[in-house]
Formats: C-alpha cells, structure tokens, sequence
C-alpha cells in the first residue's frame, strides 16, 4: 500500500538560482525501510525536510506530495505533527528540556494527550529502549548514544507512522552506532512504521532495508531493492563513479566474479569466498611492506610513563602510557570508546598537564614550554575553529599561490564555498575546510582528532590521498580514527590504546592482520585464503596474481 | 524525608524557613535557624562543599561585622573612636547578627536547591506559567554546555595562539562573541525541533510525576503545629539605641525551642542511605 508519493516533484530555495531536486518521482510502500543514498549535496536532506512542514526550507514547490492519496497540503498542521517524525543529526540541539523524563513528555504534552495515557506510553518506551538507568538524569550527564536514543524515544512515543532519519548515527561511536542500528532493526521487525533513512555509509542500514534510492544532483538514479542496487552499479563498472557506494564486503565478492549473488553482510561474503578455496592450491601470501625502520628516523616525541587523571574522577584515565613517534611517520590511534585517544591528544598538544610522567619533545621541536615546529590540531569539533564570519577571511593569508599545498587542496573544491559564513555549511563541508586549513598552515606536524568524521566515500577518498602526498612530502600524521576501514587504508603505523596504556603499537599492516576485530572487512574476509590483506587495492592485486597462476 | 513528599510541600517549607528570617530580625531565631542550616548543609553536602560553604560563610561574617559599624553609627555604647567616628557596640552586634542571617540565608537556599531539584521546581510551576518553566528548563540546560563550548574553542585555538596575557585576553573576548553566535545557531535548530514536535499547538496538557497523599497533609499539620508556637512567643529585638527585648519566662523558650525543631526538621528526618544512596532526593 502506497503511503508516500512525490509526483513530478522540484524544488529550489529561495536564495538560489538551480533547482536543488529536479523532477522527482518517488513512490513509497507503508512499513518498508528506505535507504537514501547520495553524496554530500545531492538534495538528500532536501527531499526528506519537505516532508516534515515545520522543518520546510522557503523556496519555489513545483510538483506534488502525497501521503497516503491525499496531497500533503490538506492535512492540518497537528496530524502531520503528530504522524511525522524527524530525527536529525545533531544530538544535542535536538535535546529540548533539562531531563529525559520531561524529553519523554514533550511530544505528548503538546499533543494534549491525558495524564494516565502519557504514564503508560512513557513507560513502555523507557522499558521498551531500556531508558531506566538515565531516566531521571541531565541531558548532560549522558552519553552521546544514549542522548540519541532518547531523541528517538522522544519521537517514537508520538507514534509517527513516518519516521525520517537524517544521518543519525554519524556522530555517534561504533558501539554507540551498533545499538542504535539494533534499535531500528527491532523496531522495523515489530511495527508499521515506514522509515525513510538518509545515509553516507550504505553498510550501515544495509542489511535491514527494503530499497535504496540514489540520488545524484537532485535527480533519482536508481530505486529499487539492495540486489538490483548492486547490478545497478556494477552493470557499468568502468566508468562507474558509484561504485564508492558499495562496500567492500561487497566489491571483493564481485571483483572475483560480476554474477555472484550480492552477499548481505561479511559473513556471507566469507561463505562465497571459501567456495574459491580450490582454485587456491597454496596460500598465497603478499609481501609485507616493511616497516620504515624506527631506530633509524628520528624521534619527534616521546611518551614516558604518563598517567593522568581528571580532576573530578578518582581513575586514572592513562596510565603509564609509553609511546615514541617518529618522524615522517603516519600514525593511526585507534581503540574504544573512552579508552582515552583525546585525553592522550590533549596531553601531547600541553592542552592538558600529565598527573605524572612525561612527554619529551626532541630538543630541535621544543625548547621549555614553547615548540619549535608548525602543529596543526583538529579538534574533534570543528566548529570552534572558525573565528571569521567567512571562509574566505578565515583562509586569508593561506589561501594564496605561493602556498606549496594551494593544489592539492584545490582537489577538495571548496572554492565555491569560500563567500559562505561557517555556520551555513553542512557538516561535511566544514570538515573539509578545517581539514584544509590545516594543512594550508604548513605544519611539521598535523594532529587530528576523528578527521574523517562527516565525510561522504568521495571526499574520505580525496582527504586520505592529500593525507598520503602531504606525508611523502614529509610531514608528520598522527590522527585518531574510530574508522578502522580509513585507518587499514591511510596510515603507515598504528597504536591500540587500552586500560590507560598503548597495549600495542605496530606497522598497521602487521596489527590489522594480527587482529580478529580491530581490523578491515578485506582482511576479516580474506584471512583464511589469503593472508596479509588488509586493503581492497591489495585484494585486487592478490587475485591478479591467482589468475596469473591459473 | 523530603522524597516522600509532594515537592511543593517541601518548597512551601523552604520558603517559610526563609521568609521567617527575612522578617525576623531576633538573634536567638537567627541563631537557631543559621545553625539548622549549617548541620543540615553538613548531612547532606560532600565535604569538598562543605570546606567551600565553610569558607564563604567565614568571609561573610568578617566582612559584614567589620563593614557595619564602619558605616553605620548608631547606638549608644560607644567603645571607641576612629577619626571622631564613633564605633558602637551595637553597631557591631548588628554586624554580627546580619551576617549570621545573609549566611543562614545563603544556606537555606543551596539545601532548598539541592532537595527540590530542577526538575521539580519545573513540575511545581509547570501549571501556572508554562512557558517561563520551559525557558527555565533550557536554560539549565544551556548553562552547562555553554561552559563546555568554551572550553572547546579555548583547547581548539590553545596550540595556535600567542602565550602573551594581552592577546589572550583579546582572544577570549572574540571566543566569548563565538559562543554567543553558535549558541544562537543551535538555538534556531533546537526551535525547529521543538516545532516539529508540536510545540505549535495550541491544547497542551501537563505531565504530574506526584500526587498529594496523606503524609503530605500530616507534615502541613505538624508546621502548623509548630508555627504556631512559635509564633505566640515571639517577641521582637531592638538594636538600636540600646539593645532591648522582652522575655517571657514560659512562653519564650517554648517559642525558641518549637522553632528549632522547625529548623532542625530536615535533620531529623532526613536519612542519607535512603535519600541520598542514588544521589537521588
């Protein structure tokens, strides 16, 4: 039964001239789970905000919407409030009242609903999301995850039979995502809600949806299921900028043979590759890279013995963390979710003073407190970076011909966003720029925290190249990344952080094909066949050399 | 005690206890209700509060003391002169007892936070004016990551910026003017989400966590009980010219004594492993 349809449907905003979404034609099926995918830009937001009036940009309608028949500008405004749902992005703005009690309440008091009614439905989803724990506390004692699925409760509690997701699991952590991604896969599995789901990672909701729709510069390229979405791409493999969409659980899977069946997740994808097991008749094994010798390169910092600890906690959040980074090196810092990467950042930058123990700086890099090279930090939010009320003031001086970097930065095509104020920009657009001006500062050392954060698959795809041509060039990477895919790709070494100490720090290769968990989808796959893969460009290799052999 | 109570039973008594001291200028009521205060304070606070409340009281009470019989002169016992001003004892006795008040005062208020919190000082208020309770309630929100904002932007430009003391006073003046705007930004986001919520409907109706129950009318009863022994033995203080005050031999310290258990009320009633085992009063 049909519950959404955008018929011939095209908008543009008011202070633009294009049109953002260009003749949509869209219908959707009640209690189906809708994939959107597009890169940053695409119109993706736009076309799911003009289903949701009070979040409606002002800007030109061509065309019609219809919610189940009914052209979306007869109902009133308290039904499609009420049988709408929108959960954006950003957490924290979308966290109106102190506690998670009164979140809980607010849908319902502005729906007039009666007292016993709203007892028992904030009861339900508390159980139901397993609120108990926080029920009674400040939004600001609680986690980010937690934050969301209050968010989530908050509108689910309404009963909305549409319920849109705009990105809601891009800042979030792994575990926190996990749990969420759960959320809705039992949430789908037990209702008729119809989720619409806007998304840069297909492999997310990939598993739990019923059809994508791809959108490319405000036009539908594609709706249909997950399988025809993959033949789709792959029907034009060559030319296919697409194929940046589809995971690598997936492309392995189809790189060895275009009409394999599309596996769901990797443990599928391990089934069909051990179906080519025989035509393997040893194990093949690439070469390590070898390691950039450490003794031989010179230290840039050492970490001794460092322990600290918050002022209002009694743990100790690092503890006797040892580390030494070396010149010209690309490191990845990777590790769970408050196993203390930031807090190690922060200690390093002198943002913060170790509790005991010591960083050391090579006497060339640090004289007494003041350092002697360029240090681009990142902070994990980059909004406070931007001090100016444009761009393109905030880029002045670097933004020049004489600066070595101007052209590979050119590459990220932030020149049409140089007239633009920060807050205007989307949150990947601001990633970009902060990332650029810190490499247009001309640092010796780049520090970022959670770079690829916000990004689409292109612009990660240019990011981790202009992280590769910077470094050959001789400056020095160290970033913090929860994603172990870019990490496995871009980076030379990398260091665990675990209980407060660096339980490991190792050539990326020699740790990621060491490890079950913490370490890419290529290698998970790959491991019992071919060993020491970990990149999709090293798949592509290893089987080349197969089928030079067969 | 106080959980078990509708909040604004507890918050009608907290307001009492301090509009009592408002207007009841008598050192011994003062005294009683400044010391309810304290060891109330003491039960409830951890002790890192309890050495700063501890402090501020003490900075009070040398400050006041000493500023009031600078400034004000009257009374009749003069004990000496400072540049043909004369420094009366009773000037310094009503130094002594207004800053005993402002102390107990301030204490009162930090408990009256502590045991009616936030979120039931919204519940209490939330039927009479709902929408300065919902602006209340963002910005107790807000405050927090204001403070966390700011840190944010010091730690991001931390690396980058000039160790003199001029620019970095300069540069906090700017960082103050950036949190403003971002704070706006969001806010613009946070309206948006509070519209798409139904903000914009006109019938409303409230959710009530409590409920008026019998130990409810017991404890209005029992401060009745005592208000009104205390109240007949009141009899008020002088200061000035000369300190003066009636005393009655029976019914004056019945007044002191029922008013101390007014004060001393949370004390006895209150129990920390129930009340304050979740951090939850």
């Amino acid at each position: 039964m049909e519950i959404i349809k955008f018929d011939n449907f095209s908008f543009k905003y008011n202070n633009n001239n294009k049109f953002i979404l260009k003749n949509i034609n869209l219908s959707i099926n009640k209690g189906e789970l809708i994939l959107f995918i597009g890169q940053s830009g695409s119109g993706k937001t736009t076309l799911l905000k003009n289903l949701k009036i009070e979040l409606l940009p002002y800007g030109e309608k061509k065309g019609e919407i219809y919610l189940e028949n009914i052209s979306l500008q007869k109902f009133s405004k308290e039904i499609l409030n009420k049988n709408i749902g929108y959960l954006g992005q950003d957490i924290s703005t979308q966290f109106i009242t102190e506690k998670v009690w009164s979140e809980l309440a607010f849908g319902l008091e502005n729906l007039n609903t009666p007292i016993d009614i709203m007892k028992r439905k904030i009861a339900e989803i508390s159980s139901y999301f397993n609120l108990n724990n926080i029920y009674n506390k400040s939004s600001n004692k609680i986690s980010g995850g937690e934050k969301q699925l209050v968010n989530l409760a908050s509108i689910l509690i309404m009963n909305p039979k549409i319920l849109i997701l705009d990105e809601p699991i891009s800042q979030l952590d792994p575990i926190a995502s996990d749990n969420f991604i759960n959320t809705i896969k039992k949430l789908k599995s037990n209702s008729s809600t119809t989720f619409l789901i806007s998304e840069q990672n297909i492999s997310n909701f990939f598993e739990i949806s019923d059809k994508i729709v791809l959108i490319n510069n405000g036009n539908i390229n594609f709706y249909g299921n997950k399988n025809d979405f993959i033949d789709f791409i792959y029907k034009d493999e060559e030319k296919n900028s697409n194929l940046i969409f589809v995971p690598n659980f997936i492309k392995i899977i189809k790189h060895i043979d275009k009409k394999n069946i599309t596996p769901i997740d990797i443990n599928q994808s391990i089934k069909i590759i051990n179906t080519y097991n025989k035509y393997i008749t040893k194990k093949i094994t690439t070469e390590i890279i070898p390691i950039s010798k450490k003794n031989i390169e010179e230290n840039i910092f050492k970490i001794e013995n460092l322990y600290y600890k918050y002022e209002d906690s009694s743990n100790n959040i690092l503890k006797n963390c040892n580390l030494k980074i070396n010149k010209k090196d690309m490191v990845s810092i990777i590790g769970g979710n408050g196993s203390g990467k930031t807090t190690l950042l922060k200690n390093i930058l002198s943002i913060y003073k170790p509790t005991h123990g010591k960083i050391i700086f090579n006497k060339k890099y640090k004289k007494k407190n003041n350092f002697l090279l360029n240090i681009s930090y990142l902070p994990q939010e980059v909004l406070p970076l931007f001090l100016k009320d444009s761009i393109k003031e905030e880029l002045n001086s670097f933004y020049t011909k004489e600066n070595p970097y101007i052209n590979i930065i050119k590459n990220l095509e932030i020149d049409n966003l140089l007239d633009k104020h920060p807050y205007d920009l989307s949150g990947g657009e601001l990633q970009k720029v902060a990332i650029a001006k810190s490499i247009l500062n001309k640092p010796d050392l780049l520090i970022m925290d959670e770079p690829t954060k916000n990004l689409d698959e292109t612009t990660k795809l240019k990011i981790g190249n202009i992280f590769n041509y910077i470094n050959n060039l001789g400056i020095t990477i160290i970033y913090i990344t929860h994603d172990i895919e870019f990490a496995g790709e871009y980076s030379k070494t990398s260091a665990l952080i675990f209980n407060g100490e660096i339980a490991s720090y190792d050539s990326t290769r020699n740790m990621f094909c060491n490890n079950m968990f913490y370490t890419t989808s290529t290698n998970i796959i790959t491991k019992h066949i071919i060993e020491n893969l970990i990149t999709f460009k090293d798949f592509e290799n290893a089987w080349r050399n197969i089928n030079e052999y067969k | 005690m106080f959980i078990y109570l509708n909040p604004t039973i507890s918050y009608i008594y907290f307001i009492f206890i301090i509009l009592s001291i408002i207007l009841i200028n008598h050192p011994i009521y003062i005294l009683i209700s400044f010391l309810g205060a304290i060891f109330t304070f003491i039960k409830i606070e951890t002790k890192k509060n309890i050495i700063i409340k501890f402090k501020k009281i003490l900075f009070i009470f040398i400050f006041i003391s000493l500023v009031n019989p600078i400034f004000v002169h009257k009374g009749l016992t003069i004990l000496f002169y400072i540049k043909d001003k004369p420094i009366t004892l009773e000037s310094i006795l009503y130094g002594i007892n207004n800053s005993l008040m402002i102390s107990s005062l301030f204490t009162w208020f930090d408990i009256l936070n502590k045991i009616v919190s936030s979120d039931k000082i919204v519940y209490i208020f939330k039927k009479y004016i709902p929408s300065s309770v919902l602006i209340f309630s963002i910005c107790l929100n807000l405050i927090p990551q204001l403070k966390d904002k700011y840190k944010q932007i010091e730690e991001a430009h931390l690396v980058s910026c000039n160790k003199n003391l001029f620019s970095k006073i300069k540069i906090s003046l700017n960082f103050v003017a950036i949190i403003i705007s971002w704070q706006l930004e969001k806010s613009i986001e946070t309206a948006y989400a509070m519209n798409s919520r139904g903000y914009e409907n006109k019938k409303k109706s409230i959710f009530k966590k409590y409920n008026f129950k019998k130990i409810d009318f017991i404890f209005i009863f029992i401060i009745f009980f005592l208000t009104s022994f205390f109240i007949i033995g009141y009899k008020p203080f002088s200061f000035y010219p000369i300190i003066f005050f009636q005393y009655n031999r029976i019914l004056s310290p019945i007044s002191y004594i029922f008013f101390l258990i007014l004060c001393f009320l949370p004390i006895f009633f209150y129990k920390k492993e129930i009340e304050n085992g979740n951090n939850k009063i």
